[in-house]
Formats: structure tokens, C-alpha cells, sequence
């Protein structure tokens, strides 16, 4: 028998082993079906001919390509007018003082890199073992994330100096037990893909060389070596007019109310809540600024309204205490990696954040406007559901903090999701970020009457992550004040 | 899949003898595959060609991902384009039918007349068109599981479920096969 044959066989008995007492009569069945493969001979001419048409046609795509620079700038204006256009404005102010030659070197595009693009790494852990600043932070300050002390933190024992801060100003702390209550769960990869945003561009490169030919008076613009455009700034100078801001090394986009432009009232009258747009109003805001900036979404999820001030108002209205309406309403595009949503380490979808002004019902700023361009390379996962259980139920980060005299609240959390949570992580000069695969915990229930925000309970599937979570390094007590400098 | 991602980085950072070398690795395999579902030797050269030329234009946006492979990426393109053949071509025979269809010329010395080929066309003329695709792919291209349920859009557990379903469909009509297998070894 040979080995094709066996294989199949073995494929079937893997769904339905009573089918072994018949292995004869299959064995002639795939016989049969192997007898009656058509025989498919292929012509060499034809398989020689096609390849040389298809050479020629590469060949070709490749020409359109090289020479497409203004084709793909006009793509790029699609994409980000705004900037580009700031770009071109730039060139033509200094065409006067550059020669022709340099205003693309080697005709080649500027590609900022918009578009979403992920190129794999042959080699595993290649950006390091996984530790996310703020894993770092806390686990220097021995202490946690926001919630449990005090109402602000997440786990972990508190310093001596954050308990004299607390005794001092604080009212009783209170803390939160996680409590999961989906269903049963599995966790079979043992390695996925963890990713790094590219920074940089070539097109600092040429843009600096732009700027390195104009004449700035006494400064020799060209003794700068190995020169690239790191940033820049464009602001319109009109009534309600905006400020762009390119980085071009971090590979990120803002635009932001140029406030000179925009009215300022000497006597502000506080905002009512009824003065705060609907939701569809909110958004159609948004959308409509993008579209009129043709700011491209399709990297984005379904945008939201970020109203976490309603709560804060109807709890402090409840509570009798003043609180002010805010000036400006933020919507949340979330940003998509690799066809799933990418979360900060709080649990809130991380992505561009377009905000309103309620005021004058316009867009006042968007930030995060971000390149696509990313590395990936696998890593080992942790496929231990109790341990995952067990980072869920301590909010996903170090060990829950205990303290007797506490208010304990309850959260209870659900099912979770597979998505990407994103982390920062300092290579020792700059901070690199990371989308780790992650488990997002929905929560399903929580106390009405605390300021409790988390929606989501995120624990990083990332065996070096889960560990150090699980068994953060232990610092003297005594020493805050040394170790948070 | 390794040697592809290295080729189709080359490729796409413009080294034409990558996609020579890509061409030639999967030429044959992407012929065949074509062939099986047209059995007319002109009409598999004309989609093979337009398949290599869909995915030399769209090989730029082409990305590995932790489910995609450029094997099932490929494969994806050759049925479409067989499909679509199908759909524009009135005057050709359905896809559904095409398994049955082998020109006597086509198949080998095994079967030699007209009443065997009736034969293993009713028997595969009981399956449904899925797992008559899916018995083609994993017993005449070899492609595994993985690669079938990638290019089907289906999980790797029901193209097995497909595949094991089906070849028990056949073994229930095993006396009409039976019959074929003793013709064939006459």
C-alpha cells in the first residue's frame, strides 16, 4: 500500500474508526479513484511560453511602478490630502531653491506608509522578551493599575509612601474581586504572531535632502550628514483653522484646532448636558470631517462614542458635588491589526480618537492618525487556561492588593474574545509598540454606584508577560520614593 | 511555505527570478488543478494563464497571516477563475458535472472502455459538488486538509467530515466499484 493511500486512509479513520473493519473495500475505493485521475500532461511550449509572457508583464508592472510617481502621490492625496498636500505646498515653496533633480532622488514614491502591511520575521521572539513599560513601571513601584487602592488601583501591595498619601487624603480604599463566569475556554497555540510597528520611512530621507538644498541664509544646511525629515508642521492661518502635524519617524498624524484661529469668548458659559449633541449627531460630525479630509477609515473598526462623563456626571450630580459638562465629546475609531480589534492594557479599544467640540459642534482635533506598517515574529503563548483564569480574575494584572479594612465590590466578567492588546515597550533609547495577542474579558456586571470604568478585563497571552504578571519582582517597601526616579 | 515567503519578499521588492522560480514550483501543480475540473486541455492553458496573471497583479497585496498560506492563496485564484469560467460560459457544462466529464482519451490505461467511465460517473454523480471537490483535491492534487479548508473557506474539521462522509457514500454503493475494480485488473 503506499503512503498516499495510507494517509487517506488514516484521514477517514480519524473521523469514524468503525470504518477500519471495512479497510479493504476502502483501499479498492481509492484505488479506483486513483485509477481514474485523468492523466493532465501539460504542454512545455505552453508552460514556457506563459512564463516568458508573464516575465514581460512583470517587467512591466515594475516600469508603471517606478515611474508612478505622481500616480501614487495622487493615491497617497487620496488617502491623506492634508498631508501631502502640506508636503507639496512645502515643495513648491522651495522649488524656487532646488534644483529639479532633487525633488524626488531616484524618482522614487513617498510612502509613509498608510496602507496596512505586516512582513514576517523568519526568527522567533525577535523583538526581545516581551515587557510592557507600564509592566515595568508598576512592577517598580511594587504596586498596581488603577483600581485597587484606593479606587485607583489594580492588584499588588501598596507602598509605604502611597499608604501615607492614602491615609491622609484618601477616604477608605476600596477594591474589586474578578470574578469569571463564562464558559469554559481553550487555549491550543502555543506560538502566534506578535507585532512591531515599523518606524521611519524613506521618505524622511528624501524630504531632508529637499530642505538641505534651500538656502537658509548663514546656516550650511548641507553639512548635516545623513540628514532625515523627522517631523513637521503645518497650520492654516483662518478663522477655525487646524494645525497638521506629520511625524514622520514614529509614523504617526494629528491634526489639532490651530487656537488662534478659533474664537475665544471672554466669558465662557458652562455647557448643560442638553447642550451635548446625540450620538448620531456626534458621529455623523466625525465621519463627515474625515470624509471631507478623505482620511482614510478603512483600517478602523466601528467608531464609538467615548461617554464615560455621563457617568461621572450623574455620580457626582447624585453625590451633590459640581461637575462641568466637557468642552469636547471624543469619538473612537478602533484600530484593526490583522483583521482583529486592538485593545490598550485598560481595556478600551485603542484607535483614532476624533474629538467634537460641543461648543461649535466641529471636529477640534484627531489624533492617532497612524502608519500600517508592521513587523510580526512568533512567540510562545501561554496555553494554561488556569493561569490566564487566574491574570483575569486579578484585572489582568499583578497579584490583587488585600488590605481588611477595604470595601470589597464585585465585577464579574465573561466570556472572552481573541484580539491584540497594545503595549509599549522601551528598548532602552525608544519605545517600540507591540500588539500582543490577547484575551479580552467583557465585563458583565459591576458595582452601580462606584467609579468603576473598566469594560474589559485584557490579560496578554504571551508566556512572558503572563509570567511576569503572575510573579512580579518584589522591591523594598521602604524605597518609593529611590525607585520611582 | 518558508521558500515561499522568502520568494514572494523577493518579489515583492521587484526581483523578477523570484516569480520565475514561484511560477516554476507551482505551474504544474496549478495546470493540474485546473485540468481536473475542465478535463479540455485549451481551456485549462487559457485559465491557467489568466490564474498566473491575476496573481502576478495581485501578488504586491499579497500578505502571510497566521491562517493564510500563498499555496492556498494560488490554489483560491485557480478555482475562481475555473468558476467564474463556468458562470460566463453558457455553452460549457456546469462545474457540477465536470468530474464526470474525462474524455476517454484523457484518463489512463486502467480504464479502458465506455462502461467503466459510466461507472465511476454515477458513483461520484451521488456525491454532493462539495465533496466531490473535496475527494478531487485530497486524492488527485494530494493537498492536505489545511490547504483544502483555506481554499474551500471551510474548517479543517468539516472538509474532513466532507471527505470521510463521502468516501463512505461510495463504499455503500461498493458492489457497482467492485464490479469496475475487476475490469480493471482483467
Amino acid at each position: 500500500m503506499n503512503e498516499n493511500i495510507k494517509n487517506i486512509l488514516e484521514d477517514i479513520y480519524s473521523i469514524d474508526d468503525s470504518l477500519r473493519k471495512h479497510e479493504k473495500d476502502l483501499i479498492k475505493i481509492i484505488k479506483t479513484l486513483l485509477a481514474a485521475k485523468p492523466k493532465a500532461k501539460y504542454d512545455e511550449a505552453f508552460r514556457q511560453e506563459l512564463r516568458a509572457e508573464l516575465l514581460e508583464k512583470f517587467a512591466e508592472l515594475e516600469e508603471k511602478q517606478s515611474k508612478g510617481f505622481l500616480k501614487i502621490n495622487f493615491k497617497l492625496m487620496n488617502k491623506l490630502p492634508y498631508a501631502i498636500g502640506g508636503l507639496i505646498l512645502g515643495m513648491l515653496v522651495l522649488l524656487p531653491f532646488v534644483s529639479k533633480d532633487n525633488i524626488l532622488p531616484g524618482g522614487k514614491q513617498i510612502n509613509i506608509g498608510l496602507e496596512s502591511e505586516i512582513a514576517k520575521l523568519s526568527s522567533n521572539n525577535a523583538f526581545g522578551k516581551i515587557n510592557s513599560d507600564s509592566d515595568a513601571s508598576l512592577a517598580a513601584r511594587n504596586a498596581a493599575t488603577e483600581e485597587t487602592v484606593a479606587g485607583f488601583g489594580g492588584g499588588g501591595s501598596m507602598t509605604a509612601y502611597e499608604k501615607s498619601m492614602i491615609s491622609s487624603v484618601m477616604p477608605a480604599p476600596m477594591q474589586y474581586s474578578y470574578i469569571y463566569e463564562g464558559e469554559d475556554i481553550s487555549l491550543d497555540d502555543e506560538l502566534l504572531p506578535v507585532l512591531k510597528k515599523v518606524k521611519g520611512t524613506e521618505a524622511q530621507k528624501s524630504l531632508a535632502k529637499i530642505l538641505q538644498n534651500a538656502d537658509f541664509e548663514n546656516i550650511q544646511m548641507t553639512s548635516f550628514s545623513n540628514s532625515h525629515l523627522r517631523n513637521f508642521q503645518i497650520s492654516e492661518e483662518e478663522e477655525y483653522g487646524y494645525t497638521l502635524y506629520v511625524d514622520l519617524h514614529e509614523g504617526m498624524m494629528s491634526i489639532m484646532e490651530n487656537w488662534e484661529m478659533w474664537p475665544q469668548p471672554e466669558v465662557m458659559q458652562t455647557l448643560s448636558p442638553n447642550q451635548v449633541p446625540d450620538d448620531q449627531t456626534l458621529l455623523n460630525i466625525a465621519n463627515k470631517f474625515l470624509q471631507e479630509k478623505k482620511i482614510d477609515t478603512s483600517q478602523y473598526g466601528q467608531p464609538h462614542i467615548d461617554d464615560n462623563w455621563r457617568m461621572y456626571y450623574d455620580q457626582r450630580l447624585a453625590e451633590g458635588l459640581d461637575y462641568y459638562v466637557p468642552e469636547s465629546i471624543g469619538v473612537i475609531y478602533p484600530q484593526m491589526v490583522d483583521g482583529q480589534m486592538v485593545y490598550d492594557e485598560w481595556g478600551n479599544p485603542h484607535g483614532m480618537n476624533v474629538t467634537v467640540n460641543i461648543r461649535y459642534n466641529r471636529v477640534s482635533s484627531v489624533h492617532n492618525i497612524s502608519t500600517q506598517k508592521y513587523q510580526s515574529s512568533d512567540y510562545d503563548m501561554e496555553t494554561d487556561v488556569n493561569k490566564i483564569i487566574k491574570l483575569a480574575e486579578q484585572g489582568g494584572s499583578y497579584t490583587y492588593y488585600q488590605d481588611e479594612n477595604a470595601q470589597n465590590f464585585e465585577i464579574k466578567l465573561g466570556t472572552p474574545t481573541y484580539s491584540y492588546v497594545q503595549i509599549w515597550q522601551h528598548d532602552g533609547r525608544t519605545s517600540n509598540q507591540l500588539f500582543v495577542p490577547a484575551l479580552i474579558f467583557p465585563v458583565t456586571e459591576k458595582p452601580d454606584n462606584e467609579y468603576f470604568f473598566k469594560e474589559n478585563v485584557v490579560v496578554p497571552l504571551a508566556k512572558d508577560m503572563v509570567e511576569q504578571r503572575l510573579n512580579p519582582p518584589i522591591y523594598p517597601e521602604d524605597q518609593p520614593e529611590i525607585l520611582l526616579k | 511555505m518558508e521558500q515561499d515567503k522568502e520568494l514572494i519578499k523577493k518579489i515583492q521588492s521587484g526581483d523578477s527570478s523570484a516569480f520565475a522560480d514561484l511560477y516554476d514550483r507551482y505551474f504544474e501543480k496549478i495546470y493540474k488543478f485546473i485540468y481536473y475540473k475542465t478535463s479540455h486541455k485549451e481551456n485549462a492553458e487559457d485559465l491557467c494563464s489568466q490564474t498566473f496573471t491575476k496573481a502576478l497583479e495581485k501578488i504586491s497585496d499579497f500578505k502571510f497571516t497566521k491562517t493564510g498560506t500563498f499555496s492556498a492563496w494560488l490554489y483560491r485564484i485557480a478555482r475562481n477563475t475555473v468558476i467564474d469560467f463556468y458562470r460566463t460560459s453558457p455553452q460549457q457544462q456546469d462545474i457540477d458535472k465536470t468530474y464526470n466529464l474525462y474524455q476517454e482519451d484523457d484518463m489512463e490505461n486502467k480504464i479502458s472502455n465506455k462502461q467503466d467511465l459510466d461507472n465511476i460517473k454515477d458513483k461520484l454523480g451521488l456525491l454532493k459538488q462539495e465533496q466531490k471537490e473535496i475527494i478531487v483535491m485530497r486524492v488527485w492534487d494530494e493537498l492536505s486538509y489545511k490547504e483544502i479548508s483555506e481554499i474551500m473557506g471551510k474548517s479543517e474539521a468539516s472538509c474532513k467530515m466532507n471527505f470521510s462522509r463521502g468516501i463512505k457514500q461510495l463504499k455503500n454503493s461498493l458492489i457497482s466499484i467492485i464490479i469496475i475494480i475487476a475490469l480493471l485488473v482483467s
